[in-house]
C-alpha cells in the first residue's frame, strides 16, 4: 500500500518479491502484509524536513503532500512551503507498475512543468538524504526477498528481512535495467503491526551507506502511522529528519487533483 | 492593484491575508575585455579602450493572496538600483539615449511594476487578466513556441531568461479537460522586445549602420515603440495553445498571430520624408513541442513555423546605401536530450535549426544555421553547491560560447554565484560579435 510520503519510505524498504522456495514465501508473506498495511484510500500530510549534518541543524523545509491510491497507478503530489528560495516548488508523480514512472518537477521561478526521467531517481531528493527512490515506491516485484530471523529495532519485536533488487540476482529480465541504487537492503518489521522501523542499505560496493528508522509509530484514524522518520548517510554523517505535524486520511481528493493544474496551482 | 488592497488592510488581517516575500540580490559584472570595437579598425570611433563594469542592486518584493473559492491575486514589483562605472565611450542607458565621452558614470534606480494580475477559477475554468509573464515550450533556454513575452535583449544572455522577459498586459483564459488543458490568450497592446542600439551587446549589423550614417541612425529611435501600434487595440495579438499528456508523452499545440517582436529595419536615403524606420510586421505561427522520458533519458522539442517573417537585404551598397526586406516563411527547431549520471551528473544537450524557407541570395542573414547548446553540471554538497558549464556552438561559423557557473547555498535563502561568459568566433558571427565582451559576474540574492 503507498499512501503519504512517510508510508512510501517505509513501504520502499520494506521491498518485496516473488518468492521461489518456501523459506522465501514467509518473507515475502510478510512483507506484503507491511506492503498492504491499511493506509487509506487517500492521504495529505503535513511535514517539517530539517537536514542535520555532524549532529547541527542546518536546512529545514516544510512540505505538505497529497497522495491517491488507484492500485495500478498510484499518484502523489508534494509542495514545498518553505524555505522561500523553494516556496511553490511541487513535484508530481504517477507511479505505474509495469513500466517507468511519471514525475514532473514544478519550479515556480521558471513557471514551468518539467518532466523528469527515471533515472533521476537515484539522485537526492532535493538535497536530503532521501533519493527519489526512496519517496517513490519501486515495485515489489524488482526485489527478490529473503527472512533472516528476528530481531528487537525500535523497542519492538521484528523480522529482519534481506532484499535484493533483481537488478543484483543476475534475473534476466532485468539485464537491460540500470543497477538500482541500493545492492541490497536490511530492514526490520515490526511483529505486532507490519510496520517497517529501520532499515539498512548497502551501496552498489556492497558496503553500508545509509540507516533508515521511523519512530513515534501510532495509530490515526485506525491507520498505523510513523510520525518520525530518519534518513541518516552514515558515510557523510549527514541526517534528513522528517516529522509529520499532520495527516488525514480518505479526505476524498480525486484523480484530477493530480495534474499539471494543481502543480502549478499557488497555496 | 494587490499593493493597494493590500494596503486597504489592517496589518493583522494583511499577515493572515496575504504573502508576502520577495528576494535582495546584487549582480556585479566586470568585462575582461575591450569592448565590441577592439577589433574594429577605427580608432575615431567609441569604445576601445576601457573596461566596463556594471552592477544592478535589486529588492524583488511578492505579493500574494489565495483564497478557498479560487480567486486569487499577485504582484511582484522591482526596485532597481544601476550603476555602470568606467565605460569608455558611448553612455549606455536604458532610454537608449547616448553621449560620446571618455568616461561615463551612470547611476539610476528604477521601480518596475514585474506582474499584477488576478485569477479566478470556475470548476474547470480559469481565468488571468493584468500584467504577467508565461514561459511556454519544454526545451531549455531557447523556445521557439514560447511566443508571448518578448524579451529585454540589453544584456544580451547574460542574464537568466525568466529575467528578460517583458511582462505584457494580457487575458487568459484555460479550459481544464483532464489531463488536457486548452489556454486562450489575448495580448491587447503590442510590446516588442527590447534591442540595445549602444552599448556593448548592439548587434554588429546596427553598430555598422551606426558607423556608415551616423545622422540616419540618429533617426531611428528604438525606444519609441509607438509607431509599431503598441498602444491601438486593432494591433492586439492572440495566441492558443493545447497541452496534453498521452501516456508518457507530454505535448503542446501552439498558434499565435501577432507581431515579430524584433523589428526589421528599412532604409532608403532617397527618401527624404522617412529615410530610416522600424518595421514590426504581424505572422501566424504555428508551433509543437513535446517532452518524452524512456530508460532514464529525457526527449524535448520545439518546431515553430512562421508565414511572412521579414527578412532585410542590401538593396542598394553604399555610398547611397539602402536596405529593404523580403518577406519569408520560416522555421525554427529544436530537439534535446538530457540524462542524469552518476548520482548528480547532469547532461543536457540540444540541437536548433532555423530556416528561411523562401530565401534569397541577397539577404544578409544565412538561409539555414545549426547551433549545438548544452549544460554539464554537478552537486554536491546536499546540492547546496553547483558547479556547471553552458556551451553554445554554432556550426555554420564555428563560434561559440562558454558559460562556466559555480553556485553556493550558504544558507536556505542565501546564495552565492560566481559565473562567467566567454566568447569567440568570427566578428560577423552571431556570437563572435561578442567575442570582446568575456565577463566575470558575481551574484549574491538573499530570498525573503
Amino acid at each position: 500500500m503507498k499512501k503519504s510520503l512517510p508510508i512510501i519510505i517505509i513501504a520502499s524498504f520494506a521491498v518485496i518479491a516473488i518468492p521461489a522456495a518456501a523459506y522465501s514465501e514467509d518473507a515475502y508473506q510478510i512483507v506484503m502484509k507491511s506492503y498492504n498495511l491499511d493506509q487509506g484510500k487517500d492521504s495529505k500530510t503535513d511535514m517539517k524536513m530539517e537536514l542535520e549534518s555532524k549532529g547541527k541543524k542546518d536546512r529545514e523545509r516544510e512540505i505538505t503532500t497529497w497522495r491517491l491510491e488507484r492500485g495500478d497507478e498510484d499518484k502523489s503530489l508534494m509542495y514545498f512551503r518553505t524555505p522561500e528560495s523553494v516556496r511553490g516548488t511541487g513535484f508530481l508523480v504517477w507511479e505505474h507498475k509495469n513500466k517507468d514512472d511519471d514525475q514532473w518537477l514544478y519550479l515556480p521561478a521558471f513557471k514551468k512543468v518539467r518532466r523528469i526521467s527515471a533515472s533521476e531517481k537515484d539522485k537526492s531528493f532535493m538535497g536530503t538524504d532521501f533519493t527519489y527512490n526512496d519517496v517513490t515506491q519501486p515495485h515489489p516485484d524488482e526485489f527478490t526477498h529473503k527472512l533472516l530471523g528476528s530481531e528487537t529495532a525500535e523497542g519492538s519485536d521484528c523480522w529482519k528481512i534481506e532484499s535484493i533488487h533483481k537488478t543484483f540476482t543476475g534475473d534476466p529480465a532485468y539485464k537491460d535495467w540500470d543497477k538500482y541504487q541500493y545492492s541490497k537492503t536490511i530492514s526490520w518489521t515490526r511483529k505486532d503491526n507490519y510496520v517497517t522501523v529501520k532499515a539498512v542499505m548497502y551501496d552498489k560496493k556492497g558496503q553500508e551507506c545509509k540507516l533508515f528508522r521511523a519512530g513515534d509509530v501510532r495509530k490515526v484514524d485506525g491507520i498505523w502511522t510513523a510520525h518520525v522518520l530518519e534518513m541518516e548517510n552514515i558515510k557523510e554523517k549527514h541526517k534528513t529528519i522528517l516529522t509529520i505535524t499532520g495527516i488525514k486520511y480518505n479526505t476524498g481528493v480525486n484523480d484530477g487533483f493530480f495534474t499539471e493544474r494543481e502543480l502549478v496551482k499557488p497555496r | 492593484m494587490s499593493i493597494l488592497f493590500a494596503y486597504a488592510c489592517a496589518p493583522g488581517e494583511l499577515a493572515a491575508e496575504f504573502n508576502l516575500s520577495g528576494r535582495i540580490s546584487h549582480d556585479s559584472r566586470i568585462f575582461l575585455d575591450k569592448g565590441i570595437y577592439a577589433d574594429a579598425d577605427d580608432s575615431s570611433d567609441d569604445g576601445q579602450k576601457g573596461e566596463f563594469n556594471k552592477s544592478i542592486s535589486r529588492m524583488e518584493l511578492n505579493i500574494q493572496r489565495v483564497d478557498e473559492e479560487g480567486f486569487s491575486m499577485f504582484g511582484r514589483a522591482w526596485l532597481t538600483y544601476d550603476h555602470l562605472d568606467d565605460f569608455y565611450g558611448q553612455s549606455y542607458d536604458d532610454s537608449g539615449a547616448g553621449s560620446d565621452s571618455d568616461l561615463e558614470r551612470l547611476e539610476y534606480e528604477k521601480i518596475i511594476l514585474r506582474e499584477a494580475y488576478a485569477a479566478a477559477e470556475f470548476g474547470q475554468f480559469e481565468i488571468k487578466a493584468g500584467q504577467m509573464i508565461l514561459n511556454w515550450g519544454r526545451t531549455d533556454e531557447i523556445n521557439p513556441v514560447d511566443v508571448v513575452n518578448p524579451e529585454d535583449l540589453s544584456e544580451f544572455y547574460t542574464i537568466e531568461k525568466m529575467e528578460r522577459k517583458i511582462p505584457v498586459m494580457l487575458f487568459d483564459g484555460i479550459l481544464y479537460l483532464g489531463d488536457f488543458a486548452l489556454q486562450a490568450v489575448w495580448i491587447p497592446f503590442f510590446e516588442p522586445a527590447v534591442i540595445p542600439s549602444r552599448g556593448p551587446w548592439a548587434q554588429n549589423t546596427l553598430l555598422e549602420f551606426r558607423q556608415a550614417a551616423p545622422d540616419l541612425y540618429a533617426g531611428l529611435d528604438f525606444s519609441d515603440r509607438d509607431g509599431a501600434g503598441r498602444r491601438d487595440i486593432n494591433n492586439s495579438e492572440t495566441a492558443v495553445r493545447l497541452t496534453g499528456i498521452l501516456g508518457s508523452f507530454d505535448f503542446g499545440l501552439v498558434y499565435f498571430y501577432g507581431y515579430n517582436d524584433q523589428p526589421a529595419i528599412k532604409i532608403d536615403i532617397t527618401d527624404a520624408g522617412n529615410p530610416a524606420d522600424i518595421i514590426y510586421k504581424k505572422y501566424s505561427g504555428y508551433g509543437f513541442d513535446f517532452a518524452y522520458s524512456i530508460g532514464g533519458y529525457g526527449f524535448r522539442g520545439e518546431f515553430f513555423y512562421r508565414d511572412r517573417i521579414l527578412y532585410t537585404y542590401e538593396k542598394t551598397p553604399p555610398p547611397l546605401m539602402s536596405y529593404d526586406n523580403y518577406e519569408s516563411p520560416d522555421f525554427q527547431g529544436i530537439i534535446g536530450i538530457d540524462k542524469t549520471y552518476g548520482e548528480n551528473i547532469y547532461v543536457n544537450i540540444q540541437v536548433m535549426y532555423t530556416r528561411i524557407l523562401d530565401y534569397k541570395d541577397d539577404m544578409l542573414m544565412h538561409e539555414d544555421m545549426i547551433m549545438g547548446m548544452g549544460t554539464v553540471e554537478d552537486k554536491f554538497l546536499r546540492e547546496t553547491l553547483t558547479v556547471a558549464l553552458d556551451f553554445y556552438y554554432g556550426f555554420r561559423e564555428k563560434d561559440w560560447m562558454l558559460g562556466p557557473r559555480i553556485e553556493y547555498a550558504l544558507t536556505d535563502n542565501l546564495k552565492a554565484k560566481l559565473s562567467g561568459f566567454i566568447v569567440d568566433g568570427p566578428l560577423a558571427s552571431d556570437l563572435g560579435q561578442f567575442k570582446n565582451n568575456d565577463m566575470v559576474i558575481l551574484q549574491f540574492a538573499y530570498n525573503f
